[in-house]
């Protein structure tokens, strides 16, 4: 019997519950209780859009929307391999939408990060220019999504697409996220409290005049942003730390302290720790289902069993 | 500069290994063990050997530690949000988001959330956050605090992990706040809760030989182990022995009495002494007073072997120092 299949489509053809054919347009031929159609495919060029989820900028969360135009060609993507193209007609709609969004969402990723690594911004840059790369209509767009197009079409073949090379490939920033309307304002917070700190050098200096040059010198290291490695002061265990914060009035604040070591407290500050302990303690006996909680770290030998 | 390492290879094997297992299935654990067993070396080791740049292990899974001291902690929720907030900017990479939030809890909290989902977004590494001397957290929560911590958990499920040290038992410390039966975050840990027990031989050994490479007059092999033999595998009391032997050694015929003498040993003791449940002290009084336990201590007795204190099989108390130092006390 003949079936009809309408222009900008594809029948997928089963012969005794197994993959024979893919046919039409047109007049099809199936043999009665032999031949099945398994499928009708849509075949024509559609526009695909894919959502990406990721972190640009130096840590910005944002939502990319990534479109392109597509069409379904499954015989040409799994080219004179019979058992791939019978596996790329058993995926209904859905599942092959999955696939191909997870490996769209993936190259862009890595293409994003790519183009972070080789086009580093300063720590302190402007945030238009840290995100430079996603915002469309920008230089640094056109460089990225020539790159993202270049390996676009390789990956979605792997899902039956063809790449449209005649329409557009475009991302947009999906929605500007509240965390980045923050971000653009911590980039004026920093324009701001550098210009204030600027001022402050007077204050600094007092506050360390007793210091020896090089601890000084460490500090005015860490003011100018040089990020030395910790100091270790002889006769004093820890690390000394400089911080600066705005103060709710706006202006910045400098302090001097030294931060001790983990284990390195003071003995008497642990005797006190172990004196509320045992005050505030009116705890009833241990029982055997405490006990049931806590065991012996078994030996590494074992862990790996 | 010493020749000796801080830490041997083997330093804690077993104790790492479990960690470190742990963190990279992003399972959390609890380990309970006294104060000064070496809670923070075990700490300084592992942040050491496993730095988020390299994997020791060969699993090509960087593990990144960020260690929060909850001694610092003054109680006050603001408090550990700020705490925590400075300790997970120092070991992870900077973010460029400043929340315009005028409540401070909610600006550290974000902050901490984009620095940890940021980290945890990357392949091929782990975060796991310590909480070191976490009595007073679990003792006080709020539970709406920890809380939190699980929801940072759950929106890094497999990619972030809690570690936590205390004295006691954790659902001991928080029955205050009904930790076992209304808190999730302590459902991440229940399970998996271990004991720190002191030093073995080896790693006691290898303490003495590195604080004796350090010192000017080092002191004979012989010597040191009279120092194991006092102090047990206690990291705190082996530190402190070895130094009173440096600076004014005891005297040959009551050398015991002479260290407990000592102000440092004896408050270094008495914190050890403190650090355990009610019960727990009631049963090494016991003993240590040629008395013998009821059966109704048997569960003090058992936790007390599981943390090393008691070693098998006669009961004998890990430390000649810490026995004598019981036989003076008043309960």
């Amino acid at each position: 019997m003949f079936i009809k299949v309408k222009e900008g489509q594809e029948a997928v053809i089963y012969r005794l519950g197994r993959f024979h054919r893919i046919a039409g347009p047109g007049p099809v031929w199936l043999w009665p209780h032999v031949d099945e159609c398994h499928t009708i495919l849509d075949v024509r060029q559609t526009r695909l859009t894919v959502l990406i989820r990721t972190f640009a900028g130096g840590g910005v969360p944002v939502t990319l929307r990534l479109s392109f135009h597509a069409r379904l060609d499954l015989r040409r993507a799994a080219g004179q391999d019979f058992a791939r193209l019978a596996e790329l007609v058993s995926w209904d709609e859905l599942e092959r939408k999955e696939k191909l969004d997870d490996a769209v969402q993936h190259l862009v990723i890595r293409m994003v990060r790519e183009y972070e690594r080789r086009h580093p911004v300063p720590h302190n840059a402007d945030f238009f220019t840290q995100l430079a790369h996603i915002l469309t209509m920008t230089r640094q767009n056109d460089a990225l999504m020539v790159n993202i197009r270049r390996h676009l079409g390789r990956v979605i073949a792997r899902f039956g697409y063809v790449l449209s090379e005649a329409e557009p490939c475009w991302m947009v920033l999906d929605s500007l996220p509240p965390t980045l309307i923050e971000a653009f304002d911590r980039a004026r917070t920093d324009r701001v409290h550098m210009q204030r700190l600027t001022g402050k050098w007077e204050q600094l200096l007092r506050l360390i005049r007793d210091y020896p040059p090089h601890l000084q010198a460490h500090l005015m290291a860490v003011v100018e942003g040089l990020q030395p490695p910790p100091l270790q002061i002889p006769g004093h265990v820890g690390t000394l730390e400089l911080n600066t914060r705005l103060t709710p009035n706006g202006e910045p604040e400098i302090e001097v302290g030294l931060r001790p070591h983990a284990n390195e407290r003071p003995p008497s500050a642990r005797a006190a720790d172990a004196q509320t302990n045992a005050e505030e303690d009116p705890d009833p006996p241990l029982t055997m289902e405490d006990v049931a909680l806590v065991r012996v770290v078994p030996p590494r030998q074992q862990q790996a069993a | 500069m010493s020749s000796v390492p801080r830490f041997s290879p083997d330093y804690r094997r077993d104790e790492l290994a479990l960690i470190t297992d742990y963190a990279r299935r992003g399972l959390s654990c609890a380990f309970i063990g006294v104060a000064g067993i070496g809670k923070s070396n075990l700490l300084n080791c592992l942040s050491q050997r496993y730095d988020r740049v390299a994997a020791p292990d060969g699993t090509g899974i960087a593990l990144q530690t960020v260690i929060v001291d909850c001694h610092d902690w003054n109680g006050d929720q603001a408090d550990f949000w700020r705490l925590l907030r400075r300790e997970t900017e120092k070991g992870l990479a900077p973010t460029n988001v400043i929340p315009l939030s005028s409540d401070p809890v909610a600006r550290d909290n974000l902050i901490i959330r984009q620095l940890v989902n940021a980290f945890c977004q990357q392949p091929h590494q782990r975060l796991l956050l310590v909480f070191d001397d976490a009595d007073k957290l679990l003792r006080r929560g709020p539970l709406e605090l920890l809380e939190q911590l699980r929801t940072l958990r759950d929106e890094n499920r497999d990619f972030l992990s809690f570690l936590l040290f205390v004295n006691r038992l954790p659902h001991r410390l928080g029955r205050a706040i009904n930790l076992a039966s209304e808190s999730k975050f302590y459902q991440l840990f229940v399970s998996r809760i271990f004991t720190l027990r002191p030093y073995n031989q080896a790693d006691a050994w290898h303490m003495l030989q590195f604080l004796n490479a350090q010192a000017t007059q080092p002191l004979p092999n012989a010597t040191l182990r009279l120092i194991y033999q006092w102090a047990g595998g206690h990291a705190r009391l082996l530190k402190l022995v070895h130094e009173q032997y440096l600076s004014d050694p005891p005297s040959s015929r009551n050398p015991i009495g002479d260290l407990l003498a000592q102000p440092a040993i004896r408050e270094d003791c008495e914190r050890i002494f403190r650090s355990l449940h009610r019960h727990e002290q009631q049963v090494l009084w016991l003993l240590t007073h040629a008395q013998t336990p009821a059966a109704s201590d048997t569960p003090a007795l058992i936790l007390l072997r599981r943390r090393g204190l008691l070693l098998e099989p006669d009961d004998r108390i890990f430390s000649l120092l810490f026995e004598n130092y019981l036989k003076t006390i008043n309960l």
